[in-house]
């Protein structure tokens, strides 16, 4: 055998790695449909990942920029609004998957002896969907009352050194600084989703060596 | 990977290529199927209304319906710390329920008690979920 194939093969073991893994797997018959929620968690994560980098290839997390750079991705950009749409859908449908997937868990008990540690970096990754999500909702201006911020805007398009100045007041009179943006723009794109990532990592190394529980 | 050939006799197993994988193939189609009627039918962001009614001050956002019953919780109880405590003690104990919860029984509603408390914790979610959406 030559080609590209049996190169990689030389060197990763590839072929080995697919029969133990696909081709030559063998699985307990019957499984319940409901057993698929957890890997429909992990793709509906995925595609939050990828419509994620198209917005932030666009978006910019600054009181005075977020709304029209919003804009640009919905009416302008080309598939903005679908990408745009399918992230904020994204986010309900995983946040159903996962749901489920606790629920069933729950339900049968699947959380007993040897599988606790699956349960506890599960339930850590269900508060982490609910705070990626919350601090999501954040980012778009909407959300820090745009159009009521008093005195806010264009003081921000010049250079400044100050740090942690004010640039609006809410309806309610509370002011805030346009670090609040960043902050919650930094925790949803980078610090939330590494140690998501990480979570799942345990997650499924777990998973692998207990294998899936029996039906019951 | 764990060997299912230990504990299962071979009339039980099935390959998971292709069965499993195509059924898993068939659930991720389901799965775009409804982001995209989701896509099709879900209201825009609150964008617009904000731009039509926020102009008068009187519009105030929503969050999404999963982070409702925390949003009621704000709104329920006057002290923020008191709702951080809260939160903090509900997580904790969610976490840790393999460690609590001793029963030999795995099936939840075989287990009394904890079944009941479980009943109890989703109508205070919502609850807390719907008088977040009103008040
Ligand atoms: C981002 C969130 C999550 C992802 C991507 C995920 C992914 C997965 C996957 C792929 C599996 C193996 C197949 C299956 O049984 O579905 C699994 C199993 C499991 N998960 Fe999760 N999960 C998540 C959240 C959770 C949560 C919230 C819990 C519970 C609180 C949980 C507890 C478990 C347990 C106990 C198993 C073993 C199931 C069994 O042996 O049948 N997971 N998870």
């Amino acid at each position: 055998m030559a080609g590209p194939f049996s190169w990689l093969d030389e060197r990763y073991a590839l072929k080995e790695f697919l029969q133990e893994n696909f081709t030559q797997r063998l699985i307990p018959k019957n499984l319940s449909w409901f057993g698929c929620l957890g890997g429909l968690s992990l793709v509906a994560f995925c595609i939050q990942v990828g419509t994620g980098i198209f917005l932030m290839c666009f978006y910019i997390p600054s009181a005075s920029e977020a709304f029209n750079s919003l804009q640009y991705v919905k009416h302008s950009a080309q598939f903005g609004w679908l990408v745009q749409k399918l992230h904020l859908v994204g986010a309900q449908v995983m946040v159903g998957c996962v749901l489920g997937h606790m629920l069933r868990v729950l339900f049968k008990g699947i959380y007993k002896k040897p599988r606790e540690l699956h349960w506890v970096s599960g339930a850590s990754l269900f508060l982490l969907t609910l705070t990626v999500a919350y601090t999501g909702t954040r980012l778009p201006p909407e959300r820090f009352y745009t159009w009521n911020v008093k005195a806010g805007g264009q003081a921000l398009a010049s250079p400044t050194a100050v740090t942690k100045y004010e640039v609006g007041e809410a309806p309610d009179g509370k002011r805030f600084s346009n670090y609040r943006l960043p902050f919650f723009y930094a925790m949803h794109v980078a610090l939330i989703p590494l140690v998501m990532i990480m979570f799942m990592g345990f997650h499924f190394t777990m998973v692998r060596r207990t294998g899936i529980s029996e039906p019951l | 990977m764990k060997d299912y050939t230990k504990d299962y006799s071979p009339e039980e197993l099935e390959p998971f290529f292709p069965n499993e994988l195509l059924r898993h193939l068939l659930v991720i189609f389901l799965l775009i199927i409804v982001e995209f009627v989701g896509i099709a039918f879900l209201p825009e962001t609150a964008q617009d209304r904000v731009s039509q009614q926020s102009a008068s001050g009187g519009y105030q956002p929503k969050p999404l319906w999963f982070l409702l019953p925390v949003y009621g919780l704000f709104k329920l109880v006057p002290s923020k710390t008191a709702c951080f405590v809260l939160l903090g003690c509900g997580a904790m104990a969610f976490i840790s329920l393999p460690f609590w919860d001793r029963a030999k029984e795995r099936r939840l509603w075989k287990k009394r008690g904890l079944f009941e408390a479980v009943i109890i914790w989703l109508i205070i979610f919502l609850i807390l979920g719907v008088s977040g959406r009103f008040l």
